[in-house]
């Protein structure tokens, strides 16, 4: 993971330093960058709110741009709503509610694990696999004091924890990016998925904030970051990030969808707004697979001997928490309108 | 760009990243609404890898960066190592720049 970790921060340092670059180029002052790389943390939207303004757009169109850019950042909180905030493993309640949650993505998850087979058979091998103890675990990788305090403390008060939690919640927030979530998104344990997207955001905030301050420092030597290729390390970057999501057919359906509507889309519509419209995708692969998901689903733990998502087997005696055929039939139309 | 300008961005980020993890424990998604979520962001992600290479903007950025990103892509699908999708994506453009294509 921390390899892993480190290629990425290595790769997206890359393309912070020719963002810092970009914009030295286009004459536009040091701190714009840098400010931009401290607060907003998205690279995406700041290199299409730089480009509008660099295109001659007004302040208002870049951050529209930029805007609607992050938008996707929305369905990304969602998805790792439950490694941002602190483990709530002291609280019997909210470890049902973290047991059920992990059931509702494991339709998606079981194919990861089909895919890392050394990994999973680890896991299963693992006794403790419960989520509250391994939640605990996860939080000895998470430079995070108050987390461990509270740890240490057996009957703490739900006012303390939900302090802390706040405040880890508000700076977890802020390391929400692409990466961070994909890298969260790759494990199918709880304590592994948390590890990676507070290892991956925390490393990848400190690395590109100070690659932006070496490409606006190098801005003048390297005057063309494109003669390099680096221009193309962006999009590799988010492939190989997305990949291992699109292990289920269906995500690569509504993925395939997304991508041909956001690239028919981006010569007419303004920046940002293409991607946006590939959510449309969601709606192909979604849609046949209402009927068919229970099929997919139990075909693929069959080939799982120890039966470890087992509990998303229609036939299980938690099937009255069965998220892909009884939550998809019954929320058709509110999971869009969330969108 | 005014810093006005990069504060507003930042603070409309900002809410976007918030709202999914404080909505955690008090509001709880319907389960299907999560798995729809997590295919939104791998329908956005493999979106912005399409756009980002094979666009300049509005305009077509040209053969080399799309060429690059697609070995890139068959690499990873490939399991290639992180490094190796990278250079190759970076290594692929360059050359065919280098050998006049755009």
């Amino acid at each position: 993971l921390s390899r892993d970790v480190a290629l990425v921060c290595l790769a997206d340092g890359l393309v912070g330093v020719s963002f810092g670059a970009t914009t030295e180029a286009g004459h536009l002052p040091w701190w714009v960058p840098v400010a931009m790389s401290l607060l907003v943390f998205a690279g995406g939207s700041q290199f299409a709110a730089v480009g509008v303004v660099l295109a001659g757009g007004s302040p208002f169109a870049a951050v529209a741009a930029g805007a609607v850019l992050n938008t996707r950042l929305l369905p990304y909180g969602f998805a790792v709503a439950d490694v941002v905030a602190p483990p709530e493993h002291a609280d019997p309640d909210a470890t049902a509610r973290v047991g059920v949650d992990r059931d509702d993505v494991t339709p998606d998850r079981t194919d990861f694990e089909r895919a890392d087979l050394d990994r999973t058979s680890r896991d299963r091998a693992d006794p403790n696999r419960t989520a509250p103890v391994r939640a605990a675990d996860a939080n000895g990788a998470i430079p995070n004091r108050t987390a461990d305090r509270n740890r240490a403390i057996p009957n703490r008060t739900v006012p303390v924890r939900a302090r802390s939690g706040w405040l880890i919640r508000l700076l977890g927030a802020q390391v929400i990016t692409d990466e961070s979530t994909a890298f969260a998104l790759r494990q199918t344990d709880p304590a592994r998925r948390r590890a990676a997207f507070w290892t991956c955001g925390l490393s990848l905030f400190a690395v590109w904030n100070v690659a932006v301050l070496l490409g606006v420092l190098a801005g003048s030597v390297v005057r063309n970051t494109n003669a390099f290729g680096l221009d193309a390390t962006f999009p590799a970057v988010v492939i190989a990030l997305a990949l291992p999501a699109l292990a289920d057919l269906r995500t690569r359906y509504s993925a395939g969808a997304g991508a041909v509507i956001a690239v028919a889309l981006t010569p007419v519509l303004p920046a940002g707004l293409p991607v946006l419209a590939a959510l449309v995708g969601l709606a192909t692969g979604w849609r046949p697979s209402r009927r068919s998901t229970t099929h997919l689903a139990s075909t693929r733990t069959v080939p799982h001997p120890a039966g470890v998502r087992s509990t998303t087997h229609p036939g299980s005696p938690k099937s009255m928490t069965h998220p892909t055929t009884g939550g998809s039939t019954a929320h058709p139309t509110s999971d869009r309108g969330e969108l | 760009m005014p810093l006005l300008a990069i504060v507003a961005l930042a603070v409309i980020t900002y809410a976007f990243r918030l709202v999914g993890p404080l909505c955690r424990g008090r509001l709880t998604l319907p389960p299907a609404a999560t798995v729809v979520f997590a295919d939104a962001a791998a329908v956005l992600l493999i979106a912005l890898a399409a756009t980002s290479a094979l666009f300049n903007g509005h305009d077509f950025a040209g053969w080399a960066r799309p060429t690059g990103v697609l070995v890139a892509g068959i690499l990873a699908a490939r399991r290639a190592p992180f490094p190796v999708v990278v250079i190759a994506a970076a290594g692929i453009t360059a050359i065919l720049r280098l050998a006049g294509i755009a």
